[in-house]
């Protein structure tokens, strides 16, 4: 299913198009403390269209960084701007910005449609039924759970209803703060799906997770921030490549691993060779360009068949391990 | 230039008003005055001076600086301070409308409400109170003065009230947003600097809302007993500047709201 076979995303694709285009986020030396204690420190970033995933520990620095970028902090030091404007003191942002914030907190008094149709009006929106009912579909939610009070929402359905009103301005930059919390599988491959597409058409969609499971299956660039620090930035299969201090661990099914394990410990690029119990063999390569290029040439001079080569430790979960580890 | 009044806003914020449990609370205390004040009154003996003394200590000390504030207090944390503690207010400040904005119609609806909870009651208490006496009951001993028994005495106590919603409504509001213990904070001004120090030291009396209202209370009715000591002017003059305050410094407060944030 393409963006363009949905009414509801294709007109958001549109519409963010119309309201000048893909916006970028950029920090510049960010810095921000809480007392004595620093939260960020010196964070210099630029987050481009498509979705960005932030990924860190509990108490890393995730959300400071979130609340930075929708305006709710000020920075300590440095500069944060939205699609070229500060964020700080400046309520014009959220014509560009959508909040969905971590807490659970909204107007559970209200149902679900009067929730999104007053964000609409107090965005001014020049035709707030249609706004909203395009944002309730966004989400799933046009049913008759929408003219129920929020109060009596399970908490996947609170967090849909506050993507909605987030969404309901379209907005080009989408900031969501855990938000897969209290879903269930079938909500979370919804709001993947839905989060997907809108970085696909142009949105810039900026998310907090300590979950690697959603940040892989949703995002392949990554910002990973450590103690406050950005330890990492990019496509998350690029940083590992990168780790040249780590050796990279392959799992490798031959028709004679034993003679190919003893040819492969020979070459300069193979740091250790060792045989798996249940058959093959995990190498692990110091060079990652180097054992690509030489495994087949080896496995051609000794004869051996080659059936399959894994790299066996290129999941976000070794990138972040060894990120949060150095 | 903001505008003033959202409607959007107002209409949120009376529906969280009133269909919370604690503002059950708020018909607690005009109940209990009015029960007071139709008490008093069946009792009264229009042939005693003594008798004359009570609707200024009433309307006065419990309708004025103990009823209007604690019912202003419960809806000027609730209008504003609940949505700070829960983070709730988020969903309005992340969008283009101005904090002074959100701020000033927040204020329009508390002192609304404060008016129809605590001022309505206390005028119903000071027609009551202040009406169908005789203008001349006999001898009296001169302790008290005695009341006119004119619409006067109550017009004093009205407008008192209603200038003290508005100033408290723009304070309790404007302590909604600087503290996160708005209630504490705003049950301390009422019962500790209120109640307590602004009767003890003279000199404090200019910065109590309470002290406001019974000067404009005194110096249009006349009511005895009220307890008054600041003149019509001064009591105009802080009134204003005391919600001017609040409402200008309460502005930049939100304008520079916070979210509480995790620590790495």
């Amino acid at each position: 299913m393409t963006i363009d076979n949905i009414p509801a995303q294709r007109d958001a694709a549109a519409a963010a198009a119309a309201n000048g285009g893909p916006a970028e986020i950029v920090l510049d030396n960010v810095t921000h403390w809480y007392g004595n204690v620093v939260a960020v420190n010196d964070i210099t970033m630029t987050i481009g269209p498509g979705v960005t995933g932030l990924l860190g520990p509990n108490g890393a620095g995730k959300s400071t960084l979130l609340h930075l970028v929708s305006g709710f902090l000020s920075p300590s030091r440095g500069t944060v701007t939205v699609a070229g404007q500060r964020t700080w003191h400046n309520p014009d942002i959220y014509k560009v910005i959508g909040l969905v914030p971590e807490r659970d907190s909204v107007y559970a008094f209200l149902t679900g449609r009067q929730f999104v149709t007053a964000t609409a009006k107090l965005h001014k929106l020049p035709d707030v039924g249609a706004a909203t009912a395009r944002a309730l579909a966004m989400v799933e939610m046009d049913t008759e759970a929408a003219d129920r009070r929020i109060d009596t929402y399970s908490k996947g359905m609170r967090q849909r209803i506050k993507v909605a009103a987030a969404l309901v301005h379209e907005p080009r930059v989408l900031l969501l703060d855990e938000p897969f919390n209290g879903m269930d599988p079938r909500q979370r491959m919804h709001m993947m799906d839905l989060l997907h597409r809108l970085g696909d058409s142009g949105h810039t969609i900026v998310f907090s997770s300590h979950i690697l499971e959603e940040v892989e299956r949703l995002s392949g660039t990554v910002q990973v921030i450590v103690s406050g620090r950005l330890a990492a930035s990019g496509d998350y299969r690029t940083i590992r490549r990168l780790m040249t201090t780590r050796p990279h661990v392959f799992q490798v099914a031959s028709s004679d691993d034993r003679a190919l394990g003893a040819a492969l410990i020979g070459r300069p690029s193979v740091n250790g060779v060792e045989l798996t119990p249940g058959g093959g063999l995990e190498v692990r390569a110091g060079d990652y360009g180097t054992f690509s290029r030489e495994l087949a040439a080896v496995a051609r001079e000794q004869g051996v068949r080659l059936r399959a080569v894994l790299p066996a430790d290129e999941s976000l979960e070794s990138v972040f391990t060894y990120l949060v580890a150095s | 230039m903001p505008t003033v009044f959202h409607p959007t806003i107002a209409a949120i914020t009376l529906r969280g008003l009133l269909g919370r449990r604690r503002s059950l609370l708020i018909a607690l205390p005009p109940a209990l005055l009015l029960a007071l004040t139709i008490g008093l009154r069946a009792s009264t003996n229009i042939n005693s001076s003594h008798d004359f003394g009570w609707p200024g200590v009433v309307l006065g000390q419990i309708g004025l600086v103990t009823l209007l504030p604690l019912t202003a207090m419960i809806i000027g944390t609730s209008v504003l301070g609940t949505e700070v503690d829960d983070s709730s207010i988020l969903h309005l400040l992340a969008t283009p409308v101005s904090r002074a904005t959100v701020l000033t119609t927040k204020w329009i609806v508390a002192s609304a409400a404060t008016l129809v909870f605590a001022v309505v009651p206390i005028a119903i208490a000071a027609f009551i109170g202040t009406s169908g006496y005789v203008d001349n009951p006999g001898p009296l001993d001169m302790t008290f003065m005695p009341i006119k028994g004119d619409a006067s005495e109550a017009v004093g106590v009205i407008v008192a009230a209603a200038v003290g919603a508005v100033v408290y409504s723009a304070f309790f509001l404007f302590l909604s947003v600087v503290t996160k213990r708005s209630v504490a904070v705003t049950l301390i001004y009422i019962l500790v600097w209120e109640s307590l120090l602004t009767r003890q030291v003279s000199g404090l009396r200019l910065l109590s809302i309470g002290q406001y209202e019974l000067g404009l209370a005194d110096q249009i009715g006349h009511l005895p007993n009220l307890g008054a000591h600041l003149t019509l002017g001064t009591s105009v003059v802080m009134s204003v500047a005391f919600t001017l305050f609040a409402l200008i410094y309460g502005t930049r407060r939100l304008q520079s709201f916070r979210v509480s944030g995790e620590a790495a």
